[in-house]
C-alpha cells in the first residue's frame, strides 16, 4: 500500500505490535480511579445543566442570563463530547455501568444514538480518511481531499461552511443518512425508516429546548428560548472547531481504497496516524474537546477510556520519531487556521491526486522536524 | 420531596424535560439512593459473623418491594470501577432489615472483597428478590432443615420468621460446619432453640468426625420421612442428602437450594454456543469468534470492523464464559452487553441473538 512513509512491511507489523503492548497495558490497568474520573465529569456536566436552566428562569437579570447560557453550553459541550461521544465508543463499557454502556447510552443532540455509531464508530473508525469510504471526508458537501472530484459548488465551500459550523448538531444528524446512497445501495425504505428515528429524536431534542423549558418561563420565555438557542449554538461551533482540527489540517493524509487490500493491524494504525492531529493545549482545553485534541491517541485505541489518552500520547509520539513517521499536533489556532487554508485552497480545482493536496500552500510540509529520525531495523 | 414529585407527575412531562436522559440522572445529584425505578442501597453496617463471613444490613430505597423468607436477590457491587453482579439468599426474615450474609468463597473474587474490603456507606445495587426456596402459604407441621456453612442465610430467615409468626409445629435443624468457631448465626441459633419448643437444633462438626451420613441423618432424626426436608449447602453434603432421599424414594418431600456454579471445561478449547432468539447453536473450537460461529450458522449479526473497535456487534450475553480473542483473557458476565467479533465461546455459552 502506498504511505507517505518509507517503512517495510515488517518495520509496519512491529510498528502494530508496540501500539498492541501499549494498548494491552493501559486496558489491563483501568480501575476505580478511571470510575470516579467518568462520574466525577458527569457530576459535573449534570450540575452545569441544573444550575445553567435555573439561572436562565431568572434570565431577566443580565449576569443570571449570562451564566445560565455559559453553564448550559458548558454542559452541552461535556454531555456531547467527553460524556457521549466517549460512552458511545465503549469506552466504558468495562465498568458494566448500564448507564455508562456504549449499548444503552443516549446523547443530548439531534442525531440518535443508533445511526451516530453506524457512520462514526463504523464507517468513520475503521475506514479513516479514505476517499469513497469515510463520509466524514468533507460530510458530503465540502471538499477536503483532492481525489474527491471537484464541482462548482465548492467555490462557495469557504462560504457554507460556516453554516455547518453554525448548525453543526444538524449536519451530523442528516449525515446519517448517508444521502449520496439512497436508492443505490441504501434501500427508500430504509432511509425512510431512518429520517423516521431522526426525526423523532430531532423532536424531542427541540421540544425540550426550544417550547417546553421556555413555556415553563411563563413571562421569561423569550430569555429562556435566547439561551438555548445560545447555548446549542455556542456547543456547535465548538464541536465543529475540534472535529475539524481532527482530520482537515493542513497535514493531515488522505487516502484511496486501495490501501485497504490486506491492510495489517500495523498498516491500520499508520493510517490513524497519518490521518489524525492534535491540539495542544492544558487540562481543561482536553476534557472541553472530550480528548479529541488526543485525536491521533483516539483513532489509535477509539475504546480505550479518554482520560488515558494524556499518558499515551508521549508514548505514541516516542514511537512515532522512531519510526519517522510525522505526529501531526499544535495549537488549536495553528491547526485551525491550517484546516481554513484547506478549506480555501480545495474550493478551487486541483490538488495533486492521492496528497492532502496542500504541497502548494506549504511545501515545507513534506519535510517535518519530527522525521528523519533513524529506521529501527526490521523485526 | 423532590423523589416523590417526581414519581408522581406524569412519566411523558417529566421526560420532556430530561430528555434524553433519564429523570434519575438529575435525582441522584442530590441522593445517590434516589431513583425512580431502581432498587439502591446502602451498606448501613458490615457485621462480622465468623473469621471468613459478615452480615451486610442495607437501607433499600423504597423500590425495595420486600422478600420471602429463604429468596435470594442479585446485588450489584461496584469493584475497581467494575459492577460485579452476584446473588445472595437474603438472611433476614421479612420483618428485619434488609440483611445478606456472605461467607468468603477463595481469594480475588466478589465475596472476598465482601468480606475483607467493604465498608459501610457503598452504594449497591439490587434485583427483585426472586426464588422459589420458601415455605408454602400453609406451612407443614413437621419441618426437616439441613443446612451446611452459608447455606443456613435462607434457612435462618425461615426460621426466624416462623418463630415470630407464632409457629408451632416440630422443626429440627441439622446444621453443618467445620467448628464451632467457623459457625455462621451459632449463638443466635442456640438463643433461638432455647427461647423456643418448636425448634430442635443439632450441631454437626467435621473436625470432631461428625461428618453427615445417610446412617447419621436417619439416627438423629428417625422420623424423617414424615418431615417436609428444606436443603442447601455445600455441593458434597446436598449430594450425600439427595441421593438418600432418592434412595428411599422421598425425592418430593426435598426442596433444595444450590449455590454452586456447574462444572467448566479447560480454557482456550472452544465450547458451544446457545442463540436463543434464533433458536440455532454452533460449535466453536476455541479459535472462531461468536460473529463467524453465528454466521456458519446462516445467521446474520449486526457487525461492523470485526477487530472489536465499533462496538456495532455488541449482544448480550445470556449465560457462559467468553474468551478476549485478543488478549486470552476468560470472564463470566452473565446478562452483560459483549463484543461477539473478538470474543470465542469458553464452554456452554447462551447468547440473545
Amino acid at each position: 500500500m502506498s504511505m507517505p512513509v518509507e517503512l517495510t512491511d515488517e518495520q509496519i507489523e512491529q510498528l502494530g505490535h508496540e501500539i498492541d503492548a501499549i494498548r494491552e497495558e493501559v486496558m489491563n490497568d483501568l480501575g476505580q480511579e478511571d470510575a470516579d474520573y467518568i462520574r466525577r465529569i458527569v457530576r459535573v456536566q449534570r450540575s452545569c445543566e441544573a444550575g445553567g436552566r435555573a439561572l436562565l428562569m431568572a434570565g431577566i437579570l443580565p449576569p443570571a442570563w449570562l451564566a445560565g447560557t455559559s453553564l448550559l453550553s458548558l454542559s452541552k459541550i461535556l454531555e456531547n463530547m467527553e460524556i457521549g461521544h466517549n460512552v458511545m465508543h465503549g469506552q466504558w463499557d468495562w465498568m458494566r455501568d448500564p448507564k455508562l454502556h456504549s449499548a444503552n447510552y443516549e446523547w443530548d443532540t439531534a442525531s440518535p444514538a443508533e445511526e451516530w455509531k453506524h457512520s462514526h464508530n463504523f464507517v468513520h473508525h475503521t475506514f479513516t480518511n479514505i476517499v469513497g469510504r469515510d463520509r466524514d471526508v468533507g460530510y458530503g458537501i465540502l471538499r477536503m481531499a483532492p481525489d474527491q472530484p471537484w464541482k462548482p459548488v465548492y467555490l462557495a465551500q469557504p462560504l457554507y461552511n460556516w453554516a455547518l459550523a453554525g448548525l453543526f448538531q444538524w449536519g451530523v444528524a442528516l449525515h446519517d443518512l448517508e444521502f449520496e446512497r439512497i436508492g443505490k445501495s441504501k434501500s427508500l425504505r430504509e432511509a425512510g425508516s431512518q429520517s423516521l428515528r431522526i426525526l423523532r429524536k430531532a423532536r424531542k431534542q427541540v421540544a425540550k429546548d426550544y417550547v417546553v423549558f421556555p413555556l415553563l418561563g411563563g413571562p421569561m420565555a423569550p430569555l429562556i428560548l435566547a439561551g438555548n438557542i445560545n447555548a446549542n449554538f455556542v456547543r456547535n461551533l465548538w464541536a465543529y472547531m475540534i472535529i475539524f482540527c481532527g482530520h482537515f489540517t493542513e497535514d493531515a493524509e488522505m487516502f484511496t481504497e486501495d490501501v485497504l487490500e490486506n491492510e495489517s493491524r500495523g498498516h491500520w494504525y499508520l493510517r490513524q496516524i497519518l490521518g489524525s492531529s492534535n491540539l495542544e493545549g492544558g487540562k481543561l482545553m482536553h476534557i472541553m474537546s472530550g480528548n479529541l485534541s488526543h485525536q491521533i491517541e483516539h483513532h489509535l485505541f477509539p475504546d480505550m477510556p479518554s482520560n488515558r489518552y494524556a499518558e499515551v500520547k508521549p508514548r505514541i509520539q516516542e514511537i512515532c520519531q522512531r519510526y519517522g513517521i510525522h505526529y501531526n499536533t499544535g495549537r488549536l489556532s495553528r491547526q485551525f487556521g491550517t484546516v481554513m487554508k484547506r478549506v480555501a485552497r480545495l474550493a478551487l480545482p486541483g490538488g495533486k491526486k492521492g496528497s492532502t493536496g496542500m504541497e502548494a500552500a506549504e511545501p515545507a510540509s513534506a519535510e517535518s522536524d519530527q522525521r528523519g529520525a533513524e529506521l529501527p531495523a526490521a523485526a | 420531596m423532590l423523589e416523590t414529585l417526581t414519581k408522581n407527575l406524569p412519566e411523558s412531562l417529566v421526560r420532556v424535560l430530561t430528555t434524553p436522559m433519564d429523570p434519575d440522572d438529575y435525582l441522584e445529584l442530590v441522593n445517590p439512593l434516589w431513583s425512580r425505578h431502581e432498587i439502591r442501597a446502602r451498606v448501613a453496617d458490615v457485621v462480622r459473623e465468623t473469621d471468613e463471613a459478615v452480615t451486610l444490613r442495607l437501607e433499600p430505597n423504597r423500590n425495595w418491594p420486600g422478600h420471602r423468607a429463604g429468596q435470594h436477590v442479585q446485588i450489584g457491587i461496584e469493584i475497581d470501577g467494575v459492577r460485579q453482579q452476584r446473588t445472595f439468599t437474603v438472611s433476614a426474615a421479612p420483618h428485619e432489615p434488609l440483611t445478606l450474609t456472605i461467607k468468603r468463597n477463595g481469594p480475588g473474587g466478589v465475596s472476598d472483597h465482601v468480606v475483607r474490603r467493604l465498608e459501610p456507606g457503598t452504594l449497591v445495587w439490587l434485583s427483585e428478590p426472586a426464588g422459589e426456596f420458601h415455605m408454602p402459604a400453609s406451612v407443614p407441621d413437621k419441618l426437616l432443615m439441613i443446612a451446611g456453612g452459608s447455606g443456613i442465610t435462607p434457612i435462618r430467615s425461615m426460621l426466624t420468621d416462623l418463630y415470630r409468626q407464632g409457629w408451632q409445629g416440630d422443626a429440627r435443624l441439622l446444621y453443618c460446619n467445620q467448628n464451632a468457631d467457623a459457625t455462621i448465626f451459632r449463638r443466635e441459633l442456640e438463643q433461638l432453640a432455647a427461647d423456643w419448643p418448636a425448634l430442635k437444633l443439632d450441631q454437626l462438626h467435621a473436625d470432631a468426625g461428625e461428618l453427615l451420613t445417610p446412617e447419621r441423618l436417619a439416627q438423629t432424626v428417625p422420623d424423617f420421612a414424615q418431615r417436609s426436608a428444606y436443603l442447601c449447602g455445600p455441593g458434597g453434603l446436598m449430594q450425600v442428602v439427595e441421593d438418600f432421599y432418592a434412595q428411599q424414594g422421598l425425592e418430593d418431600r426435598l426442596h433444595l437450594e444450590r449455590f454452586q456454579a456447574p462444572e467448566r471445561g479447560a480454557p482456550g478449547e472452544g465450547g458451544r454456543v446457545r442463540f436463543a432468539a434464533s433458536g440455532g447453536e454452533a460449535v466453536g473450537s476455541g479459535a472462531e469468534s461468536v460473529l463467524e460461529l453465528a454466521e456458519s450458522r446462516g445467521l446474520q449479526p449486526k457487525h461492523g470492523c470485526r477487530m472489536g473497535i465499533c462496538h456495532t456487534c455488541t449482544c448480550r450475553l445470556e449465560s457462559g464464559r467468553l474468551r478476549n480473542l485478543h488478549n486470552g483473557e476468560v470472564f463470566e458476565a452473565q446478562g452483560q452487553p459483549v463484543r461477539i467479533c473478538v470474543h470465542a465461546p469458553e464452554g456452554e455459552v447462551e447468547l440473545e441473538l
